[in-house]
């Protein structure tokens, strides 16, 4: 692949600055959107080995995502230093910005139950309008596994009290019962 | 869980739903979102020139040493952190999962010691051992060793935690500390949920990286150290002195 160039990397700006944006922000609000910038910096730094350009829109995802992930961690570490580095198994702070009352409440709430790469799984193919190959670049997951982990998740909200009002109503036969035990016996592999 | 009729009520009305709660972002005008490029370009420019200093720096320097120095003095310009990933699947079968780091970076350290701070060790002394090792292993001969994958490093010291470990849980047992040898074996056997393996081997079978673990396990369940030496040992998952409880040597 012959050599990227700055106005590859502008291209990219002109076409994913503002979906960008609108995923650091609501990720981490007005200190997440700060980092946009910073997102194509790292772009140009190595603009000599960008990827592929069919993955270049899911790399800048998961640049930006890094980016989030290290502003957090630096901030952890500015506040609370020893108490953070002490603790083992922790989990990234979520600092996504809420998502009101009402129904989107709700659904906050249910997101909230999932565990953070899940939950970050369901944001990516919804809310940023990612592939799911595109979400297990980001998330440096297999594409495979990325497919059962949305799979679970999926699952695991439509199955929440929360958004319980909008699972279809019917009552199924005895014999979909089954239909439907067995199609769900072996989640799809990858 | 366990799968309901509920569990695949999956449909439109909840992913309209979960795409309704997105929060608002308030519109980038077309002035900022010029405004903000230039702003790129003119940092880049700037980094830009920095680098060719720190490129003639480093050309004057001779002592290894030395090049710590320079590392720390420009880490902003020259970060073991690329901001790539794997490109494709086949990449990621073949370097795993996560960010390519660059280990002839001055900050290589820092970064991996950051990257696994989830990895639960016995002791400081053993995880400082085990990055050690890594690093070295990584640096030793920086023409050979370009890219590493945060996925593959979080997975080898992953093993090194569970080489440790191991040795605390035959220790104990060889002593009759209880409670010690019940610690032990609880970190390991709950390994097998740790983010540092299952992102990059999920199921741990066959020819897969940890595909030795269930053996491991089944070593600690049935209190039998020689199975448990076996299981590290055959898959060379333990470096030089994190298991001497289990005489496991040198790796190669």
């Amino acid at each position: 692949m012959p050599a990227s160039s700055r106005v590859d990397v502008e291209e990219l700006y002109r076409r994913h600055a503002a979906e960008l944006r609108g995923y650091l922000y609501r990720r981490a609000g007005q200190a997440g959107a700060d980092l946009l910038g910073d997102v194509f910096v790292v772009a140009l730094q190595r603009v000599d080995d960008l990827p592929e350009p069919d993955v270049r829109r899911a790399w800048l995802f998961g640049t930006a995502r890094r980016l989030l992930l290290a502003a957090d961690r630096e901030n952890r570490r500015r506040h609370q230093a020893e108490r953070e580095r002490a603790r083992f198994g922790e989990t990234v702070a979520d600092t996504s910005v809420a998502g009101g009352s009402g129904q989107a409440g709700a659904v906050q709430a249910a997101l909230a139950s999932l565990r953070e790469p899940d939950r970050e799984l369901i944001r990516l193919t919804e809310w940023e309008r990612l592939s799911i190959t595109e979400a297990a670049v980001v998330l440096g997951l297999r594409p495979g596994t990325a497919r059962v982990r949305l799979h679970r998740a999926r699952r695991t909200l439509a199955a929440h009290p929360a958004l319980a009002d909008l699972s279809p109503v019917r009552s199924p036969s005895r014999a979909e019962v089954g239909s439907q035990r067995s199609s769900l016996s072996r989640p799809p592999q990858g | 869980m366990a799968p309901t009729v509920r569990d695949q009520d999956w449909s439109e009305r909840h992913g309209d739903a979960i795409r309704e709660a997105a929060p608002a972002v308030p519109d980038l005008t077309e002035g900022e979102k010029i405004a903000l490029w230039q702003r790129i370009e003119a940092s880049d420019t700037h980094r830009a020139r920095r680098r060719t200093h720190w490129k003639a720096v480093v050309a004057g320097l001779v002592a290894v040493g030395l090049v710590g120095v320079a590392g720390a003095a420009t880490g902003n310009v020259f970060s073991a952190h690329t901001g790539r990933g794997p490109v494709d699947a086949e990449d990621v079968e073949l370097g795993g999962p996560g960010e390519r780091l660059d280990p002839r970076a001055p900050d290589f350290a820092g970064v991996m010691d950051e990257m696994t701070t989830d990895i639960r060790f016995p002791s400081v002394a053993a995880r400082d051992s085990a990055l050690d090792w890594e690093l070295d292993n990584a640096t030793r001969d920086r023409s050979d060793i370009t890219s590493l994958s945060s996925g593959a490093l979080r997975l080898w010291t992953a093993g090194h935690a569970l080489c440790s470990w191991s040795n605390v849980w035959a220790g104990a047992l060889r002593t009759g500390d209880i409670a010690t040898e019940q610690r032990a074996a609880d970190v390991i056997l709950g390994a097998r949920t740790w983010p540092s393996i299952t992102d990059t081997d999920p199921d741990m079978a066959d020819e897969s990286e940890f595909a030795w673990l269930p053996d491991l396990e089944q070593a600690i369940r049935t209190d039998d150290p020689a199975a448990a030496r076996t299981a590290l040992a055959g898959n060379q998952s333990c470096m030089p002195g994190l298991a001497p409880e289990l005489r496991l040597g040198k790796r190669r």
